[in-house]
This record gives C-alpha cells, structure tokens and sequence, in this order.
C-alpha cells in the first residue's frame, strides 16, 4: 500500500503466536491456580487456616466486601506465590552488574526477612540502563561533586517561585538543542510530566485517540483532562485511519460539532512489548486529517537511532513533525525527570498552564547536572567519542542478544532494535521458576505476569545495556536456566525440538 | 552415554509437568490434595483405556475374522 514507500528502512517486528498446546497448558496452569485459590479461601474462612492478609474487622463483616473482587483474589492466592521475585532490595548502583541483599521467607511468602549477606555481582539485565550512565566512576561525576557543593540538594520550591536555577535553563537549552527543536521544558518527575500537563493541553469537546498499550501516565493524563478518548489497536494504522476518519465526519457524539482538538498519543517504543511505533505512517495520517502528535520517548530517546536523538532520527524524519515530543530521563541518562519539547509558543505556555510547573517541586541540581553531563557525552560535545560509542554499542548488544535468543529458538516480541526484549513465557508456574533459577545463576531478571500483560502471555523482560559486554550477554544467554524452562528446549535433543516446531507449523495451518 | 541423554530427557519432561501444573507453588499440604485427587484420576483413565483398548481391538479381530471367514 501506498505507505511502505515512506520507510527508509526496513522495519521488522514480529509478534509470533504460540503453537495451540501452550495456550491449553497456560490456562490449565491458571485453572489449577484457581481452583487451589478458592480451596485456600474455604480453609482461611472455615478457619482451618490462619489468615495472614488484610481483611475487615468484625464489626464490619456485614457491610460490603472490600476483598472479594477478582483482583484480590488473584493477589492472595496467585501473586503470593511468587511474590520472592518482585521488590528485591538493591544495594550498589544498578549498572551492568549489582549488588542483591539476600532475603528468605519462612512461611511461604508472606514476610521475609534479611539474612545479612549481599549476594555480590549479579548480572542487571533488568535495568533501563540503556547507554550505561548509572555509574559511580568518580572522573565522570567530577561535575556533579561541584555543583553538589555549590547548589546543595534540594530545591525547596516550585519552578513558577523560586525553584528556577540557572541549571534548569542551561538543561532545556540543552535538550532544546538535542532534539533539534525550538525551546524545552524539563519537570521533576518522568510520570508527574505525562499526567500533569495532557490535561493542560487538551480539555472537553477535544478527542484524544490512543494506544491500546500506552503506558499508565498517558491513560491518566487523558483521563484526567476530561476529553473523550478513543483507543485504536496497537500500532495498527488501520485503526487509527478509521477512527480518524469517523471523527472527522461524525464529529462529537450528540451535538455533532466538529472536535476543537484531536490528539493522537503514542509511544516511541512500548515497554511491555519492545515494539517501535510506525511514526512515517502515523505523521502522514496526521497531516492528512489535520490532527496533532504527542509522542512519548520514554524508552526510545537515547536508545534508538544513529547518534541516540530517539524516533523522528531512527527513520530519518524531521522533528517539526511531531507537535509535541515528551521524554524521560530516567531510561538513558541515568537521572530522574522528564523534558516537553516543541515549538516556543507551546512550551511558554505550559510554563505557564501546567500543573507541575506551579505546584510540583522542580528538579534538583545534582540530577538536572548528570542529565548535562550525560547529554553532553552524547553529543560530543565533551571532546570524546564517548556518547558515539556508546549508542554503537547498544545497537550491537541488541541485535546480537535478540538474534541469538531468535536463534535458540525462543518467541521473542517487538521491533529487531529495540533494546527492551520481552522473552515470552506464557505459562504462570515458569514465571516464579525462571526469575528464581536465573537468580541462582547469578542474573537479575524483570518477570510481569497478568495485570500488566495479558493474562496467556507473561514474559521475562530484558533490558538490553550498552555497558553490557559480549560475556555477560553470552552468560545469560547460554544459562542452563532457559534451556530447561521453555518448550522449544535443546537439551532435550535436537530432533526433538525440530519436530515439534514442524508438527507445530502444520497444525497451526490445518487450524487457520 | 545414551542413558545420561535418556535420563536428562526424562528428568526435564518431569520439570515441565511441575511447571505446567504449578506443584512447584503450592504449599505441602496443597500438594497433598494434589496428587490424592490427581494420581487415582489417573489411574482411573489408564485402567479404562486399558480395558477398552483391548475389548475394541478383540471385537475388530472378530469382526474381520467373520467378514474374512465368509470370502475365504
């Protein structure tokens, strides 16, 4: 169709189906699950069992039940379980390898205790450490220890009082020039800056079309804001066509008026499933049907692209397309806090109209002096090679670790470059067993199970870093711990595992 | 060395049925209630087929002997 011209490159992403016998498996998993979940109620309601969780006081026993929606449920009798592999408590910087406080638990799960000792070197492959920039090297962070004398910690105010240091104009100048835009505007905090200034944005009688997957500050600022919100199916340009379409006809539902504004929110690149958003497409819709762009770099600024400008550079399109590009530092330069960038007229009026920047804390010097640093390594302008390589490296790192894992025959979602790789696991008793065996082994895994990904198709997420070596890379690739666990096995022999992916690819075409 | 492979294949068939089933969460008691309700279910299946298998494969032996009894 007439899209594919506006790709400069080729744009692979793949979202492979499980063979049939995986989803049977994964439901029996969730049905034994539940079926032990209700046993377990039936004894801590008879009694036969203590009940270590929260539950109302006997006076109120009468009134509406506070802890019986599915969502509870699935709380105490599932997530429970597992619960060993979430919270762990670090104890060095988060960087290519860390420290663990090692903790156990005595009555399954429900409290733990420290035993004291630090499990030391585990390989970080949770991390969203993409260039490398969560260090404590005392030579890069010589500019920091200055600024730590001379500014101090805190701020003690808002940006709109006396909150605006000559650290953050020297900051959005920097970012303004990155990004290769008009002016920028940074804020505290990555999350507060998605949820805080949509709604500033975009208000009643406006139409916000979204993702089906966007990320959970998107959905509150949106919902916040008080527009109508549409979601189209991830990535699918179709959907979107559509929807744009019939708001564009239909206009707004009861009184028929044309919309005042519509707004399309997407991601750069989507956490839970390493897929990069079809920007070409999705700015050529745009233009055609006169809407606007906010795009969400969290994950991708940084990551993507030749020299790490994020999205609009990865496919070689020019930032004056986007009408609002929003970031976060926290993913690529090793800091805390989130940029609005665009034209000037826009960010002089959200200095103005944003909620964060009149009543929220704005950043503190010594963050807002790494994100200097660690933009100005990215772009040369240190002297060194440094950020160039950097970015290099993470490109290298990404596409040998998901060629491999593709190789070894696992079902990996998302787009070839993108750093963040979700390993699929699918069945709900391999989630808690690979986070627990790869501990083992000395690597630091990020598992998600049902209410953050669809309940058949929880995943192991690895995050990709450039301070990665090949060693470590080959460590956990080669663990004992992945070969064991998955279907598409090769310790249980070569022949094996051919034949089930070609029984595999023959059933899954009898059945479609 | 065959036997090791053999021993390795059957060692990992058993940990995907723990995994599938999730016995590895359960707490003791849980797996008690399991395995009695599982284990008989099983033996219960076995012995049917069992039984069945062989009473079908009896009656198609008759059968055919009779079709082939009247041709030959």
């Amino acid at each position: 169709i007439k899209y594919m011209c506006l790709y400069k490159r080729p744009f692979n992403e793949h979202f492979e189906q499980a063979p049939m016998y995986v989803a049977v498996l994964t439901y029996l998993g969730f049905g034994v699950g539940t079926i032990f979940g209700y046993l377990r109620d039936f004894m801590r309601a008879c009694g036969l069992e203590s009940c270590n969780l929260a539950a109302e006081r006997e006076e109120q026993k009468d009134f509406v039940p506070l802890y019986q929606d599915f969502e509870n449920f699935y709380t105490r009798n599932l997530y429970m379980r597992i619960r060993d592999n979430w919270n762990r408590p670090i104890c060095s910087v988060p960087g290519p390898q860390f420290d663990l406080m090692e903790r156990v638990t005595d009555d399954f799960n429900w409290t733990f205790r420290f035993t004291g000792r630090t499990i030391k070197d585990v390989i970080n492959m949770g991390s969203y450490n993409y260039l490398g920039f969560a260090e404590t090297d005392a030579n890069a962070l010589k500019t920091l220890a200055d600024v730590l004398q001379n500014y101090g910690t805190g701020v003690c105010s808002t940006r709109q009082e006396m909150g605006n240091l000559d650290k953050h104009i020297e900051l959005e100048n920097l970012v303004a020039r990155f990004l290769d835009v008009e002016a920028a505007m940074v804020f505290g905090m990555g999350f507060a800056t998605n949820s805080m200034n949509i709604p500033s944005l975009v208000g009643k009688g406006c139409l916000i079309l979204s993702d089906e997957l966007n990320h959970t500050s998107l959905v509150l600022g949106a919902r916040l804001s008080g527009a109508t919100i549409r979601i189209f199916k991830h990535n699918n340009m179709q959907s979107l066509e559509k929807l744009l379409r019939d708001a564009i006809a239909y206009g707004q539902p009861r009184s028929r008026r044309a919309w005042k504004k519509i707004l399309i929110l997407v991601e750069g690149i989507y956490s839970m499933e390493g897929s990069i958003v079809r920007l070409p497409e999705i700015v050529a819709l745009k233009k055609r049907y006169k809407a606007y762009l906010y795009l969400d770099e969290a994950h991708s600024i940084g990551a993507v692209g030749p020299t790490g400008r994020g999205v609009v550079e990865y496919f070689g399109m020019d930032p004056e397309d986007v009408d609002v590009l929003m970031g976060t530092f926290t993913k690529s330069f090793g800091a805390a806090g989130g940029y609005i960038a665009g034209k000037k007229e826009l960010v002089d009026f959200l200095r103005t109209h944003s909620h964060s920047a009149i009543y929220a804390t704005s950043m503190c010097p010594p963050v807002a002096e790494q994100i200097i640093r660690s933009m100005k390594c990215v772009m040369g302008l240190d002297g060194t090679t440094q950020g160039l390589q950097r970015v290099r490296q993470l490109g290298e790192n990404t596409r040998y670790f998901r060629r491999r894992l593709h190789e070894m025959g696992f079902i990996v979602y998302g787009n070839d470059d993108s750093p963040v790789v979700p390993l699929l696991l699918y069945m709900p008793g391999k989630i808690g067993a690979f986070a627990r065996r790869m501990l083992d082994k000395n690597i630091g895994v990020v598992v998600v199970g049902f209410p953050a990904t669809p309940i058949a198709e929880s995943r192991a997420r690895f995050c990709v870093s450039a301070a990665h070596t090949r060693e470590m890379l080959d460590t956990v690739r080669t663990a004992d711990v992945l070969v064991k666990l998955t279907s598409d096995a090769r310790g249980a022999g070569r022949s094996y595992k051919s034949v089930t992916l070609n029984l595999n690819n023959s059933f899954c075409f009898c059945f479609s | 060395m065959a036997v090791k492979r053999l021993m390795t294949y059957l060692y990992w068939l058993y940990y995907q049925y723990k995994l599938i089933t999730c016995s590895e969460l359960m707490v003791p008691c849980e797996k008690l209630v399991f395995y009695t309700v599982i284990v008989p279910m099983f033996a219960v299946i076995v012995y049917t087929v069992y039984i069945f298998i062989t009473m079908q494969i009896n009656l198609a032996f008759r059968f055919f002997l009779l079709v082939f009894g009247i041709h030959g």
